[in-house]
């Protein structure tokens, strides 16, 4: 069986007897069976009389266990060469089967010609190895590929987690700036540069009755705007697209809700700019104004009415003023009817006097015309007669004591004259009828003076008047009121001095001075005095204390208006029962322009607090 | 000697004659010394086994086999890290290791040395224990550790016992393991001989 096999076989025991011997080998080694077999295997093969073989080949007899021999430890066992001369490969390999008798090991060494094998597994090696380096550079290649299509993909997925973060960031901007968007009470839109409505908040759509879906994208003039005002509002939309911002960041227009109501809308507008600084929209807050301008209207009425009311008053004031004023010249009638009596009756008696006077001068002139007409007929005697006659009759006629007393007589009628002038100027002065808000300069001592010339017939039978006036600077006022105060409380002094019926006389006391900015005037009684429970209403309408028929109960009141209200002063009263009522007057030097201007302010903000309601 | 423990203890120490052996012919062959360590022994079911296998990674080993029968069965393996297999070969046979012919040289030298280096393992043990076994003609191969991993003749569901002592060739950074598996059933017969044996021996 083993001739068959194509591989070199021997079987040797214990002893290196060579027991059996194949073809294969025989062909190897070109010695034939007969000639080996029951030889010394050692003789045949050198090389195992070496101990170390020995020792390899007594193992397998011992143990039973295989040896091999590779080819390159130990080369070839026998000379085989390739047709080129090179050795064979040999690899060999020595296996223990159990003798005949089974007591012992049989070696079997079987020789293989592996140059084919080996040089094809070289190959092979050589193959994969280059297999191997060109899948490990490819391996490399995929590692480096996959390591970067994992960074990549871990970029991605942190982009991803990035982008979703800043998505849900954004959303949730979104949602807070919508959040504030529908809390706000005003309308909020945004129109894109088509004049499409782009963004709209909650109060919007309440405003346009619509949801918020169905408003987005639609052509706002078109959808929201009533017919009539659409173009107007096209245009001032196009003029904000333009960059007209100014001159449109407010506009009022009505706009149409879906029920095709009208609302009337106050609009505050913002251009929005794109990156590179383009206006790509319009940013509108709008307050629904209708309700407001209803109330406008209303409150412009009311308004107006207020304002003729006002005047009216106004004109009735001034008519009680007037007729207050008036009314005290009604008082002074008698006194200044005296005051003109006097005069006008020496003047006139003068007049008389005068008369006879000229009537004598008449006589005499006509005696020297007598006699200048006859001097060139007459003789001397009847000249120096006549002449006789005509300085007698000038004695007769008391000519030297005429021409002595009629200087006396003119001297006279003209101080009357003149008092007559000053009394009716000074008349004239108190009661002048001037603009109300006409101011001018005005020396109050002047004031006091023409007043007390003017009342002097109310006072000069009750009390005396005592003057204290210092030296003040003029005061921006308007005389003629100033004056009618003056004489009001003056009167007043004297009426409540009269009143208590004395035996002696009153005194009035007119003090004038002025301090830092003011200049004041104190004008006491020493009359009954005012009960302390009266004292505060002195200044009220129609108020008095005088019996029926004496006084308006206006003066005071109408002083105090003058005083406080129209010069920015004060009118003091204070007041002891028993000894007597003082009244001070402190009128402001200037009348600033602050104050001036205060006072119109004010009386602007009174007008335009409501022009301002109508107007917001 | 009743417990399995010193058995195990006395099976180990026997290894360690076999491998002394080994590190001595191997230190002829290479003229170099050899250090070895303490054979460990565990007991593993085939999943074990795997898991046990995994972790020595995928590096590529060189591995000689030689499998027995007798009085116990197994597969006795010589197992070197592939540059150390090359560092072995040339170390034996002087080539350059970039030579074309390496890996066929390398099949041939380590068939051989894993022949002789198993054969006095396994001598030492059967000498010792006198077992009679059969060997199988040694194999080469080369691969990964689960690609070595003696399916044949270990049945699955058994356990098997692993004998493994790790070698190092200082002079040479050569390092290589000789691992012994025993099916479960040969490996209490082992043990029984063992006790038998090593009371005879004592006496």
């Amino acid at each position: 069986m083993l001739d068959h096999i194509p591989v070199g076989m021997w079987i040797i025991n214990r002893d290196y007897t060579i027991l059996s011997w194949n073809n294969c080998i025989e062909d190897w080694t070109g010695i034939g069976k007969n000639d080996i077999l029951g030889g010394d295997f050692t003789s045949y093969f050198s090389l195992f009389k070496e101990a170390r073989y020995r020792e390899r080949i007594a193992s397998v007899f011992d143990t039973g266990a295989p040896t091999i021999f590779s080819y390159q430890l130990h080369g070839n066992i026998f000379g085989l060469f390739l047709p080129n001369g090179e050795p064979r490969i040999q690899h060999t390999t020595v296996i223990a089967i159990p003798s005949p008798d089974g007591d012992d090991f049989h070696a079997v060494f079987a020789v293989e010609d592996v140059t084919d094998l080996t040089n094809r597994i070289a190959e092979l090696h050589r193959t994969e190895r280059q297999l191997r380096q060109a899948h490990s550079g490819m391996e490399k290649r995929v590692q480096e590929r996959t390591a970067e299509l994992a960074a990549a993909n871990d970029l991605l997925q942190r982009e991803i987690v990035e982008h979703k973060q800043t998505a849900q960031a954004l959303q949730h901007e979104r949602d807070k700036i919508q959040k504030y968007l529908d809390v706000a009470g005003v309308m909020l839109t945004v129109l894109d540069n088509q004049q499409r409505l782009r963004l709209i908040n909650k109060r919007g759509c309440d405003v346009l009755e619509c949801k918020e879906k169905d408003a987005i994208g639609k052509d706002w003039c078109d959808s929201f705007v009533p017919e009539q005002a659409r173009d107007e509002v096209r245009e001032v939309i196009s003029a904000l697209l333009n960059g007209k911002t100014k001159q449109f960041e407010y506009w009022e227009n009505q706009i149409l809700t879906k029920s095709g109501d009208q609302r009337i809308i106050a609009w505050h507008n913002k251009v929005l700019y794109d990156d590179k600084g383009g206006i790509e929209a319009i940013l509108s807050s709008g307050e629904d104004i209708t309700e407001r301008k209803k109330a406008e209207k209303t409150a412009k009425l009311a308004y107006k009415e207020l304002e003729n009311a006002n005047r009216e008053l106004k004109e009735v004031q001034s008519q009680i003023v007037q007729s207050e004023k008036l009314a005290a010249i009604g008082l002074l009638a008698s006194g200044v009817a005296h005051e003109i009596n006097t005069p006008v009756g020496f003047v006139a008696s003068n007049f008389q006097t005068l008369e006879g006077y000229i009537e004598k001068f008449k006589n005499l002139l006509e005696m020297y015309h007598d006699l200048i007409g006859k001097i060139e007929i007459l003789g001397k005697t009847e000249l120096l007669n006549k002449v006789a006659a005509i300085d007698k009759s000038r004695k007769d006629m008391k000519i030297d004591f005429i021409l002595e007393d009629i200087g006396d007589l003119f001297d006279d009628s003209k101080e009357g004259l003149e008092r007559v002038t000053n009394v009716v100027k000074n008349l004239k002065d108190f009661s002048r009828v001037g603009h109300p808000e006409e101011f001018e300069e005005y020396d109050l001592n002047t004031g006091i003076e023409t007043t007390l010339a003017v009342a002097k017939n109310e006072i000069k039978y009750d009390a005396n008047v005592k003057t204290e006036l210092s030296e003040v600077p003029p005061v921006m006022c308007n005389s003629g009121q100033i004056n009618q105060v003056f004489l009001n409380i003056l009167v007043n002094a004297a009426q409540a001095i009269k009143s208590q019926e004395r035996e002696g006389m009153g005194t009035i006391t007119i003090k004038m001075y002025a301090a830092d900015s003011e200049v004041i005037c104190e004008i006491s009684d020493d009359g009954p005095g005012i009960d302390p429970d009266k004292l505060p209403k002195v200044f009220d309408a129609f108020f008095t204390t005088k019996p029926a028929g004496k006084g308006t109960g206006l003066g005071l009141s109408v002083s105090y208006d003058i005083i406080a209200n129209k010069h920015n002063g004060q009118l003091l009263a204070e007041s002891t029962v028993g000894k007597g009522t003082k009244f001070t007057i402190k009128l402001p030097i200037e009348q600033t322009k602050t104050q001036d201007k205060e006072k119109m302010k004010h009386e602007e903000s009174c007008l335009n607090s409501v022009d301002d309601e109508g107007a917001v | 000697m009743k417990c399995a423990a010193d058995k195990i203890e006395v099976l180990k120490e026997m290894i360690n004659i076999g491998v002394g052996r080994v590190a001595d012919l191997l230190n002829t062959m290479l003229c170099s010394h050899i250090r070895l360590e303490v054979p460990s022994l565990k007991i593993l079911s085939s999943d074990e086994l795997e898991t046990e296998l995994c972790k020595c990674g995928n590096e590529r080993l060189s591995c000689i086999n030689l499998p027995f029968k007798g009085d116990v069965i197994g597969v006795a393996e010589l197992v070197f890290p592939a540059e150390s297999a090359s560092k072995f070969v040339i170390a034996l046979t002087g080539e350059e290791a970039d030579t074309i012919d390496m890996d066929s040289i390398r099949a041939g030298t380590l068939s051989e040395v894993g022949n002789i280096v198993l054969n006095a393992v396994m001598g030492t043990i059967s000498n010792l224990l006198g077992f009679k076994l059969r060997y199988s003609v040694p194999s080469y191969t080369e691969g990964n550790f689960n690609s070595l991993l003696p399916v044949h003749p270990i049945v699955p569901d058994t356990r098997v016992v692993v004998v493994q002592t790790h070698f190092v060739v200082e002079k040479l950074e050569v390092e290589g393991s000789i691992i012994l598996f025993f099916e479960m059933g040969s490996f209490d017969k082992l043990l029984e001989k063992l006790e038998t044996s090593y009371e005879g021996k004592k006496r």
